[in-house]
């Protein structure tokens, strides 16, 4: 394989597995910014390491051990916010290996529960996480205080994830 | 504690709101209990796929009876409102990643020039990196990757958009110019739009509305900055409403902070001389303190997958330029930069910067580079760089910065990761 193909061949795969990756790092590092510095350090240590890469085996497996590693290093420098320790992000992400298929199944019973939301909870979902409005906008612009948006995020968070069970529930019945 | 406890506490964690004793707490929860964690992994994930997968679809049409009350009486209620409601077809684009749309959309403007790690992200999420001169673009997002990158987008009345540096930029398609800017720096020559139709430009921060002007906005997540050159641009702060006309000659800041002062106030007189005031004016790179007190802006690496021929890993640190009191910065004939910082290796440095026309736009790039020699890690070094020494980045731009304003300077490394951080930087001048 010549230089350019791997370089083409990894951008490809990069691309293709970016928000997989980004939301294995979100895991332990859930604020968007921070996680996407991780991600950018990561894409960085996969490249390093691309020579390495067995092309037989799946690019997000090989790729979530360096998630692990650089989840780990911006733990250790972190200062913006509280963060968890790295013990239990590590208990995080083997957990969420283990519970992956998991997982996934729960992601395709979420769409129809987004559908399902109220509008104005649709709406301000969509303000917070499609058009990455701050809670402060958000806040203005619906006449909430922050406290009130944040609770309200919340509270909607919640209401998908019980959505989410209760469609499971149904499927496996 | 309840199941209902473990929730609120995840989820005020999820947000970033937990402090030190509660991130504690939670950590030792989910150390010890396995049923948190498994519950920590499915809130965790519900936020995740919001921000990554959702993220990424076209808004949906809303009809008017499901959106939010917009119908409050504060200008920006009501602008927004008939923005959305008049807009064929709102496409909301995330900023940040790669996108997944399905439906083509029409052509809007024409990237007339472009330079450098460019990638514009279009219809069905496609990226595009290649001939990108000439390209007509619609609702997208166009994303300058590297400190040296910049793009050139015309729209048919002949309003242009200059990004420049780390930008990214997400074009809406509607019946009126409208743009997001993510973070980085624009400079916009505006036509005169038509009444009622001003051209927004939507940052994290604030809204701006103009009507036919020249301005220069630098964004990031807490503070946008407006400088005005030309015309009357009208800044709304998005975290209480206010609003403030922003005259020629003028600059505001519309921050997260609503006891901040938003108000338009007359550019100072230029001055020649500059220090970096690190931390403080950190665009990017790390700020770190060494065991010995002394501080130094540590270079991240930016992998840049669309350079050409090949993509290009390099170690930058940035900063931002202004004078005293936010005094334009500009070039005089006998000034010179010092740069001062610690290497980890022999390697080439690179120093660059951005400039904008006197009380105009974007003017170019500028670059100098250097063999620094070290023969022990962390090795200090003093680089003076004279303004002759400073090339254009490319044939368009004048052939001498002198005369210029200084918007951006910046330090990098190709390759691999030379240890470099910078401790200062300054601009030295006799006048």
């Amino acid at each position: 394989m010549g230089n350019e193909d791997a370089q083409e061949r990894f951008t490809r795969l990069l691309i293709q597995h970016e928000p997989a990756i980004l939301r294995h790092v979100m895991v332990a590092v859930p604020n968007r910014a921070d996680a996407r510095d991780v991600l950018q350090e990561c894409s960085v240590a996969l490249w390093r390491n691309f020579a390495g890469y067995d092309p037989e085996r799946p690019f997000l497996n090989w790729a979530l051990g360096f998630v692990r590693v650089e989840v780990r290093r911006f733990l250790r420098t972190a200062q913006r916010r509280a963060q968890l320790t790295e013990r239990a992000a590590e208990l995080l992400l083997e957990t969420a290996s283990q519970y992956q298929g998991q997982l996934d199944a729960r992601e395709q019973h979420l769409r129809p529960c987004l559908d399902s939301l109220p509008p104005d909870h649709r709406d301000l979902i969509d303000g917070y996480y499609r058009d990455s409005e701050s809670v402060a906008a958000l806040a203005t612009r619906t006449g909430r205080t922050v406290d009130a948006v944040y609770k309200l995020l919340q509270r909607i968070r919640l209401a998908l994830h019980r959505c989410v069970e209760s469609k499971l529930r149904g499927a496996g019945s | 504690m309840t199941q209902s406890d473990w929730e609120a506490l995840i989820q005020k964690h999820i947000d970033g709101r937990t402090d030190a004793t509660e991130a504690a707490a939670l950590s030792a929860l989910l150390e010890a209990n396995a049923e948190v964690r498994l519950l920590y992994l499915q809130l965790a994930r519900i936020h995740a796929t919001l921000a990554t997968d959702f993220a990424e679809e076209p808004r949906p049409a809303i009809e008017p009876k499901q959106q939010l009350d917009r119908t409050g009486d504060t200008p920006r209620k009501r602008r927004v409102w008939i923005g959305l409601s008049a807009v064929a077809c709102v496409l909301v684009i995330s900023v940040d990643v790669v996108l997944t749309r399905s439906r083509p959309v029409a052509p809007v403007a024409r990237l007339t020039a472009v330079s450098g790690p460019v990638q514009w992200i279009g219809d069905g999420g496609k990226v595009e990196s290649d001939s990108l001169v000439g390209r007509e673009v619609g609702a997208g997002s166009l994303e300058s990757l590297s400190v040296d990158s910049w793009a050139v987008l015309e729209y048919p009345d002949g309003t242009t958009v200059t990004v420049t540096g780390r930008t990214v930029l997400a074009l809406v398609c509607g019946s009126q110019k409208e743009m997001r800017l993510g973070h980085g720096r624009v400079s916009v020559t505006a036509a005169r739009q038509p009444g009622g139709q001003p051209l927004l430009i939507h940052t994290p921060t604030a809204l701006l509305e103009v009507l036919g002007t020249q301005l220069n906005v630098d964004s990031d997540s807490s503070a946008t900055r407006v400088s005005v050159n030309e015309g009357l641009v009208r800044v709304t702060r998005l975290v209480d409403g206010t609003a403030t006309d922003v005259p020629a000659d003028h600059q505001a800041t519309a921050t997260v902070d609503r006891l901040a002062e938003l108000k338009a106030v007359r550019r100072s007189q230029p001055v020649s001389v500059w220090r970096t005031q690190f931390p403080a004016g950190v665009n990017y790179g790390d700020w770190r303190v060494s065991a010995t007190g002394a501080g130094g802006v540590r270079a991240k690496p930016l992998l840049l997958t669309c350079a050409k021929p090949h993509p290009l890993l390099i170690h930058v640190s940035s900063a931002a330029v202004a004078g005293k009191g936010g005094s334009p910065l500009v070039l005089s004939r006998d000034g010179e930069f010092v740069i001062r910082g610690r290497l980890g290796s022999t390697a080439e440095v690179y120093f660059g910067m951005t400039l904008n026309h006197p009380k105009g736009g974007f003017a170019g790039k500028y670059i100098a580079r250097r063999t620094m020699k070290v023969t022990a890690v962390g090795e200090p070094f003093e680089w003076t760089v004279p303004c002759a020494e400073l090339a254009p980045t490319e044939p368009v731009f004048p052939p001498t910065p002198v005369g210029f304003e200084i918007v951006e300077c910046w330090c990098l490394t190709l390759h691999t990761d030379h240890g470099l951080a910078v401790e200062s930087m300054e601009l030295r001048s006799d006048r």
